[in-house]
């Protein structure tokens, strides 16, 4: 039972939590910071956000969620960003039994457009997750595939997006600089 | 007994030249800096690590400043940069923030050397005239064209300076189609069009690469050599010549001074976290703008008891920054025929055009007074900014489709020609630097508490020339374009807080830049510079510090047998 426990679950799992990448990104799931709940929850935000379209690629297409993951564990990532992501998907969970008693990732698609406007339009702390949630989702659509996010370009030729160059290899990607 | 000869600390656009004069001289020479070295091979065109992380500057909890505004509600007020979206360090790696620059390089105009002088004084503002004129530094804005290696092409224009060379030692890089645009757009409003003198190397020389137009410069790392950083350009060059030490990821807490009031060593932890010592003959300080205060301030001793060149308590004051403006035109493909519309999608080659029209003004409108430069360029080509900022919708978040056709159009309907405009930030005695009384860094130093005050006129001039770019914009063919002043400052063009001058109480500098009380220390960042112009700073501050380098030699006896 992961409701009201969420927070709990979050403070055990970064509790020893390296600063670095640990895994490789092109996995589906891996559950080196969010539990399978946390995961499942934060996966159906992102497809809420960003869904694929005829033509276009969707959130689970960009790889949106193991990007997520690495981006608020790697080096460098300000604790109180990482928190606010974390938390959120506790704080929407709780929202998410108040309103239907069903977990979010199992919600219609009018009650999660609901739930997820109210949060947006009338907490402080629901606007701060969903922009923090869509600026890490636009990073996956539109960041190097070398970070195992836009796989296969799909982001860029989508937009028609013209990448400069020399482009980074995977041993020279943020985090591996220096 | 010394370690070298001098010690130039800060490897950036002020270091960079003294380093390459003095060791070339035969001298020898430390510079020590505060960031990692990077080179060429760790310069990718990766948005991630350029910029919206904090690879070349540093962690903003470790290392800070503390901004103080004034808002017409709160009256003054202030917050360290951890908590805010102010971030200073412009390049905290060896050769300093010229690896970021975009490399627009103009020269100042003779007038800039003596704004007091030319346009009288405004209330609120310090101005004050240059101790040396543009005679002096020219022949060191002509020999920074070689020895950074600046392109372009020299047009007749009203208000073209005067230069002892004909052209440019090197042809202009590659130009984009809107350059012609511009031009026949010029032609027909009477305005006159500029070729953008660039700090790139439109093809290898110099063991340095040519430019390879991927279409990303600005704010990032140069992969083939051919941006004139301080670091490709000079430092490299001054390393080679065996009398060049450059030591990365060491970070200056202070200058030691003795009885005598004379710099004796610089005191810096390595990047092993251990504290080390230079001892020089002469130092020279280069930090960028606040960090040469902050140090200066930091290094008391017993003829300094206020820091190290402070003794008329001047160190700090009249921080300059530079006004600007700016707008943008939407460029909608479907307005112009297909041909011109390909050439619009062309990426790579630059724009490099300007207009100084307005650089004097003399007119019924706002009367006599110093203008500015109009700089114009494509938006950047980052992609992640650009689409982060189609997430509103006003003050609302958009998600879903309605946020997928709002990207999809802003990316692939038009093309984002955009102007910068530079004028002169009037120096003010609510612009400066000082020590913070209780913030520390995490070597536990006073870290710089930078007030900041934009004064009216800067507004007034910025909006002039907003309007002169925008109506160029309309004038190029765009749909609809933005225009306003800058609400912020640009946290990459800094100067001022130690201004030369003939006299000891109203300035820390001679005209020389070494300082009025430390006969062995010398600064060469654009901290000297009273006024700033209305042109971005950077190859004024190289000229300068190629200009200073001559006389450190000389004082040093000339071109050593070593």
């Amino acid at each position: 039972m992961l409701r009201g426990g969420a927070a709990l679950a979050t403070a055990a799992a970064l509790a020893g939590l390296p600063y670095a990448l640990r895994r490789d990104l092109t996995r589906e799931t891996s559950f080196v910071l969010f539990s399978k709940q946390q995961h499942d929850t934060v996966s159906a935000v992102q497809e809420h956000l960003f869904p694929k379209g005829p033509d276009s690629p969707g959130a689970a297409e960009v790889k949106a969620t193991a990007y997520l993951e690495w981006a608020i564990t790697t080096t460098g990532i300000d604790p109180d960003t990482r928190n606010t992501i974390v938390n959120g998907i506790g704080r929407l969970e709780d929202a998410s039994y108040e309103r239907s008693n069903v977990p979010f990732n199992e919600m219609n698609f009018e009650y999660k457009e609901q739930l997820l406007r109210y949060l947006a339009d009338n907490t402080r702390w629901g606007r701060a997750w969903l922009s923090l949630l869509l600026y890490y989702l636009l990073e996956a659509l539109l960041s190097d595939p070398a970070y195992g996010s836009n796989p296969g370009e799909i982001g860029w030729q989508w937009l028609q997006h013209q990448p400069g160059f020399p482009r980074p290899p995977a041993d020279k990607i943020y985090g591996k600089l220096r | 007994m010394t370690d070298c000869d001098v010690c130039v600390i800060g490897s950036g656009a002020g270091g960079g030249p003294v380093a390459l004069t003095l060791a070339e001289a035969g001298y020898s020479v430390v510079v020590l800096e505060k960031g990692p070295w990077f080179t060429e091979e760790h310069f990718y065109k990766d948005e991630i690590a350029c910029c919206r992380r904090n690879t070349y500057s540093l962690n903003l909890r470790e290392e800070f400043h503390v901004v103080e505004e004034y808002d017409s509600k709160k009256g003054w007020s202030a917050r360290p940069t951890y908590d805010s979206s102010w971030d200073f360090w412009n390049g905290n790696m060896v050769g300093g923030s010229s690896n970021l620059m975009s490399g627009f390089f103009h020269r100042l105009k003779p007038n800039d050397f003596r704004l007091l002088s030319e346009y009288g004084g405004i209330d609120g503002a310090n101005i004050a005239d240059w101790p040396i004129g543009y005679d002096d530094l020219e022949p060191y804005y002509a020999k920074a064209e070689r020895e950074v290696g600046i392109s372009g092409r020299v047009v007749d224009h009203p208000n073209q300076e005067p230069r002892s060379t004909e052209t440019f030692p090197y042809p202009p890089t590659a130009e984009h189609p809107v350059a012609s645009w511009f031009d026949a757009a010029s032609e027909r409003n009477g305005s006159h069009s500029i070729p953008v003198p660039r700090a790139i190397l439109p093809h290898a020389a110099n063991g340095r690469g040519g430019c390879q137009y991927s279409g990303y410069c600005g704010s990032y790392g140069c992969s083939s050599g051919a941006k004139g950083s301080s670091r490709a350009a000079l430092l490299n060059r001054a390393v080679a010549s065996g009398n060049c030490t450059v030591r990365p990821n060491s970070h200056v807490f202070r200058l030691h001074s003795d009885a005598s009031g004379r710099v004796v060593s610089a005191n810096y932890y390595a990047a092993s976290g251990s504290a080390e010592t230079v001892r020089a003959k002469i130092f020279v300080v280069a930090c960028q703008a606040v960090e040469t205060s902050r140090l200066l301030l930091l290094s008391r001793g017993p003829r300094h008891p206020n820091g190290l060149a402070n003794n008329n308590a001047q160190v700090g004051k009249n921080l300059l920054f530079a006004a600007t403006s700016g707008g943008t035109g939407t460029f909608l493909y479907d307005d112009f025929d297909s041909a011109k519309a390909a050439a619009l999608k062309i990426r790579g080659p630059f724009v490099n055009r300007a207009l100084q029209d307005w650089y004097y003004i003399d007119n019924d409108e706002v009367g006599r007074m110093k203008g500015g430069t109009i700089e114009f360029l494509f938006r950047h080509p980052n992609p992640i900014g650009q689409a982060n900022r189609q997430k509103w919708q006003s003050d609302r978040l958009l998600w879903g489709v309605p946020l997928k056709r709002k990207l999809k159009s802003y990316f692939t309907d038009a093309r984002y020609l955009r102007f910068e405009a530079f004028c002169d930030w009037l120096p003010n005695d609510d612009c400066n630097v000082s020590l913070d009384e209780t913030l520390k860094d995490k070597w536990n130093s006073p870290v710089a508490r930078i007030k900041i005050s934009n004064h009216p006129h800067n507004l007034k001039t910025s909006r002039y020339l907003a309007r002169k770019g925008y109506q160029m914009l309309k004038d190029l063919g765009a749909d609809s374009a933005t225009w306003g002043p800058s609400t912020k400052p640009p946290v990459n063009l800094l100067a001022g807080g130690c201004r030369f001058g003939d006299d000891p109480d109203t300035s820390v500098l001679d005209p020389n830049c070494r300082a009025h009380d430390v006969e062995n220390l010398y600064v060469t960042d654009g901290s000297f510079m009273p006024t700033g112009g209305s042109v971005p700073y950077t190859w004024t501050i190289y000229a300068n510090a190629f200009r200073v380098a001559d006389r450190i030699v000389a004082e040093l006896g000339g071109l050593s047998a070593s």
